[in-house]
Parts: C-alpha cells; sequence; structure tokens
C-alpha cells in the first residue's frame, strides 16, 4: 500500500516522491511523510492522521513519564532526607539532655500570663518574653511568662502577612 | 555637470526608497510600519520591552532594501545547499563527488553574510536560547518543587497546550487556507504553548527557521499577556470554595537537596531525551552554580552581562528573520491565533489538573496554582497569587506556583526535545 502509494506520488511530483521513497527504505512513516516537502502533499499521505495522532499521544505521554520519574526521584530524596534530618534533632536533642539542668529559675511575682503550653526552645522563650516586657510592662508590675503556644501554622499573624507582602512584592 | 547628475542618480538608484518601488519593496514599507507597532508595543505598553525593542528594530533594520544585514537567501537550503564531498576509492585513484545534499552552506554565509547574517548563527546553530537558559537556571529557586514535587505533574499537565495545538495545526491544512503547515511548522507552532521565549526559538530555528520571526513574537506577546489570558480561564474552570483553599507551609528544603536536584535532572532528563540535554543541561549548570554557592563571579555574569548581551544578539537576529515574504502571509494570522489557543488549552490542561489534584487530596491543594505550569516565570505564578488573592485575601499562594511555575520550564523543555526528537 505505502509502496503503491510512493509510485503514485511519484506520477505528481518526481523529485520529492524520490526522496520520500529514500526516506521509506531507511525506515519511519514520520521521515516518509516529512519527505514530501509541502503541507498539502503531507496531508494526503494515507499515513499523515496515524502519524499525527501518534506524536500528539507519545509526545504528552513522554513528558508525564519523565516528570513522574523526576517526582518519584524528588519524593525519595525527600524522604531520605527528612530521615536524616529527624535523626540530627533527635541527636542534638539527646546532646541537650545529657547537659546538666540549669539552676531552677526563681518564681518572680506573678501578675498576668501570657499564653498557653510549654515549649523547649529557651532562646525563643527569652526573645518572646524580653518582646512582651519591651511591650507591656510598666514600672511596678512584672510578668511570668508560664508558656507559649504556638497557633494554628495555616493563619498567619498580621505581622507575617506584613512580612511575607515584603518580601514578595518584587514579583 | 553631467558628472554630477549622474552620481545623483546613481545613489538614488541604489538608495533604499529606489527598493521601495521596485518588485515587492512596498511590502518591506508595511513591514516597517508592523515594526513600529511593536516598539509601541514595548516601550508604551512595556510587553516584554527587553525582546520585544530588540525583535522590533531587527525587523526594522531587515526590511530596510539594500541595507545587506541580514539575507535570507542564505538561510535556506535549497537555495544555499552544501553538497558534502563523497570519496569513491577506484584501485589507486579516490574519486571525489558532490551530489549528496546536507544542510546549509556555511562557508557562503561567512564569505557573504551581513552583520546580522553573522549573528544570526547563534540562533541558527542553536547557541542562544541555551545561553539564555543558563542564566535563567542561575536565578530560580527550585526550592518549591523540591519540596513539593508533586508540582511536576502540573508543570506537566500545561503542556498539554503544545499537543493541543500541534494537533489543531495540522487540522487547518484541512481548510485549506493558504500553503497550511508541515510537521515540523505545525511542532513549532505549538511550542508557543509552552510559554517560553527561548524554547520556543531553539525549536523552531531547528524545525521551522521560516516561521522564527512570527513564532517569537507571538510568543512574546502572548508572554506579556498572560496576566490578562490566564485569570478569565482560570476563574471559569475553578469554583470560589477551590480557589480559597489555604495550602500549608513549604517544608525547607536543605542545600545538600538544592545541590542533587540540577545534576539529577540533568541525568534524568538527559539520558531520556537527549534532544533536550543542551536547554536542561544549561539550565542545570546556571543553577547548580548558584545552589553551590561557590560560583559567586560566574553566576553574576550569567545572569546579568552574559544573559543581557545574549538577549540582545537574540532579539535582533529573530526580529531579522522577519522578512515580508516569511511575514506577510495568511499564515502569520493563523500562528498568532493558534499561539492564543496553545496559551489558553495549556492553562486550561494546568488548572484542570490542579482540580483533580484538589479532589485527590481531599482539598489540600489549590488548583488555581496549576495554571503556572505553563513557564512564563514569574509571571504566571504571580497571577496565581492575584487570583487567589482576589478570592482570599490572606491567601498566598506565590510560592506554592513556583513550583509548578519551574516545573514548566523543565517541562516544556523536554516537550521541545520530545518534537526534535520525532520531527527532526
Amino acid at each position: 500500500m505505502n509502496i503503491a502509494y510512493s509510485i503514485l506520488s511519484a506520477a505528481a511530483t518526481v523529485e520529492s516522491a524520490a526522496s520520500a521513497a529514500e526516506a521509506e527504505a531507511s525506515g519511519g512513516i514520520i521521515d516518509r511523510i516529512q519527505a514530501l516537502g509541502t503541507a498539502s502533499e503531507q496531508i494526503k499521505d494515507p499515513d499523515y492522521w496515524g502519524s499525527v495522532g501518534i506524536i500528539t499521544i507519545t509526545g504528552i505521554l513522554i513528558v508525564f513519564c519523565i516528570l513522574a520519574i523526576l517526582i518519584f526521584f524528588f519524593w525519595l530524596l525527600g524522604t531520605i532526607f527528612k530521615g536524616v534530618d529527624k535523626k540530627k534533632k533527635a541527636k542534638a536533642e539527646a546532646a541537650k539532655a545529657v547537659a546538666p539542668a540549669a539552676a531552677a529559675p526563681a518564681p518572680a511575682p506573678v501578675e498576668e500570663t501570657a499564653e498557653v503550653v510549654d515549649d523547649s526552645d529557651e532562646e525563643i522563650m527569652a526573645v518572646i518574653s524580653a518582646a512582651i516586657a519591651a511591650y507591656a510592662e510598666e514600672e511596678g508590675t512584672s510578668y511570668t511568662i508560664r508558656n507559649v503556644k504556638r497557633r494554628d501554622s495555616r493563619t498567619r499573624s498580621a505581622w507575617s502577612l506584613a512580612g511575607i507582602g515584603e518580601n514578595t512584592r518584587p514579583f | 555637470m553631467e558628472i554630477f547628475v549622474d552620481t545623483l542618480q546613481s545613489l538614488a538608484l541604489k538608495s533604499g526608497f529606489a527598493g521601495f518601488g521596485t518588485g515587492d519593496g512596498y511590502l518591506n514599507i508595511i513591514m516597517i510600519l508592523i515594526s513600529f507597532v511593536l516598539f509601541y508595543l514595548a516601550i508604551k505598553k512595556q510587553y516584554e520591552p527587553l525582546l520585544m525593542l530588540p525583535i522590533a528594530f531587527g525587523m526594522l533594520l531587515t526590511n530596510l532594501p539594500f541595507s545587506g544585514l541580514y539575507h535570507p537567501e542564505l538561510w535556506n537550503p535549497s537555495t544555499n545547499p552544501y553538497f558534502a564531498p563523497e570519496y569513491v576509492e577506484e584501485g589507486m585513484n579516490v574519486l571525489v563527488t558532490y551530489t549528496k545534499e546536507v544542510s546549509l552552506d556555511y562557508g557562503k554565509v561567512l564569505h557573504e553574510g551581513g552583520l546580522l547574517d553573522m549573528l544570526y548563527l547563534g540562533v541558527k546553530l542553536g547557541i542562544y536560547p541555551p545561553i539564555i537558559f543558563l542564566g535563567i537556571g542561575a536565578m530560580t529557586d527550585f526550592g518549591p518543587l523540591i519540596a513539593n514535587p508533586k508540582s511536576f505533574l502540573l508543570g506537566a499537565a500545561a503542556q498539554g497546550g503544545i499537543f493541543f495545538t500541534f494537533l489543531g495545526a495540522c487540522l487547518i491544512n484541512m481548510t485549506g487556507l493558504g500553503d497550511g503547515f508541515t510537521l515540523k511548522q505545525a511542532a513549532s507552532i505549538a511550542i508557543i504553548g509552552g510559554a517560553d521565549g527561548p524554547t520556543a526559538i531553539f525549536l523552531t530555528s531547528k524545525l521551522a527557521p521560516e516561521l522564527l520571526g512570527s513564532i517569537a513574537v507571538a510568543a512574546y506577546s502572548y508572554m506579556a499577556l498572560v496576566p490578562v489570558i490566564q485569570p478569565p480561564i482560570m476563574k471559569l474552570l475553578t469554583t470560589k470554595k477551590e480557589r480559597s483553599v489555604k495550602m500549608g507551609q513549604l517544608r525547607q528544603v536543605s542545600k545538600l537537596e538544592k545541590i542533587v536536584f540540577p545534576i539529577a535532572v540533568t541525568v534524568i532528563v538527559a539520558l531520556i531525551v537527549p534532544d533536550a540535554a543542551s536547554l536542561v543541561g544549561m539550565l542545570m549548570l546556571g543553577n547548580l552554580m548558584k545552589e553551590s554557592g561557590v560560583c559567586d563571579r560566574l553566576v553574576k555574569t550569567a545572569t546579568n552581562e552574559l544573559m543581557n548581551i545574549i538577549t540582545i544578539f537574540l532579539g535582533v537576529t529573530v526580529g531579522a528573520t522577519a522578512v515580508a515574504q516569511n511575514f506577510l502571509k495568511v499564515e502569520t494570522l493563523m500562528i498568532i491565533a493558534l499561539g492564543l489557543i496553545a496559551f489558553c488549552v495549556g492553562t486550561a490542561c494546568g488548572v484542570l489538573l490542579g482540580k483533580l489534584m484538589y479532589l485527590i487530596s481531599g482539598g489540600k491543594i489549590n488548583p488555581l496554582i496549576g495554571s503556572a505550569g505553563v513557564s512564563a516565570v514569574p509571571m504566571a505564578a504571580r497571577v496565581s497569587q492575584k487570583v487567589g488573592q482576589e478570592t482570599n485575601p490572606s491567601n498566598f499562594l506565590l510560592m506554592h506556583a513556583m513550583g509548578p511555575n519551574v516545573a514548566g520550564v523543565i517541562g516544556s523543555a523536554v516537550a521541545a526535545g520530545v518534537l526534535l526528537s520525532v520531527l527532526g
């Protein structure tokens, strides 16, 4: 069928059919269609729409496959790194626990209490208490922070909204 | 006196003005007017001015008669063929025949070419787009993509526009309008849907260089119009509830991961689609230079001077390919229409996959980030952010949208590689 078509088109345009036949000899329907110089000749090829369909479908499939491979690879990598991170954190915490506990802090007179729940990071505690003290303390009053609770991470405070706004403005 | 008149006469005949009057010269005037429109778009409307302005100027230069800066006939294998020598041994003698036609005669280009012909070598040989990708890689943070690898899927879905348009361009042949598009031309037009200028230029210069001018103009115009084209499609395809989804914060990505990323992507992509290696490889080289933190000077050069130089060369030479005979055709209008379809379908595919992921994830993924899968970094991600914020002012989708956005760059380079390997 294909050869018959090659012969037919040879009658129409000697040159393009010759190169088409040559392309067919070297294999590949798409090569054969491409060898037919102009669009109007290409579309007459019986395998034209089949090839267009195959190029479209294989194209999108290959793009998806490659990106799927990348997803798998980086998902794997991500889980490995998360594991490593956890181990590191666990080690760091173990090291902290080994260090001798500091002298128990002397409880100061209590006036008001900020928010709730315990957090082990002392540095952050210090920063938060300093900030509250600077903001709210007046002469004669003092504050003790009993516990600090993290709010739901999905809702942002006005401060973090402002910060994000500032950082993303150039985009 | 006679000599004076003769001199004036010959000067007048050699001047460009005479060129406008001979043969198809009037077409050049139309092209020059089109370049003025592009100047307006670049300067007043600021449509991707860094590229649009050089493109418009290249178009102006090439259409001034007799300027001889760019010779389209030198870049056409049928008017400037190169015959490779074939050696046949006959006993003691070696016969040399020159019959096998192989691409262009670059020797002739070097001998007879003008300034823009020389610069165009960088486009024709596929040098400029990968160098631009080097700079883009050195500016891109793949962190959001590494933190959420699922974004790759959205970056792939948005390439649906490319393949849909390929089909569309082939279907146009059925209408019998104009000369129609060959498979190579159809693929080059379709790549506009990748919303990635360098990729579009790279593929077109390899497959259908005669369409380079119109495809580049269409691609860059639509990229500038992303904030106008995308939002209506995004709103049409999503419900208010879906648009207001807030996504959890992305995890921190370690430096080592960011270093492994470019190396792994290069190896995986280049092994599967070797034709995408030059684009993806340079993109990832730039990124590795940035993330390694040890090549500051190279990163600065790649993102500033080198990229700016290449942008000038690329713009002006791509503009120069828009000679009247190639540009003033009904096909150019079709390319502009098909490019728009490619953009719209790409956006829609991204949003629709986003919707699917919204359903599968139980409402954790905002489908708006899907539209950012058509590269156009960072414009498309900004559009996701803006549309999301319109629905819910406290919603910040930008970083989430950057994932699909940079995945889209990789996706369209891969799509270009696939088309190149099938049709090239």
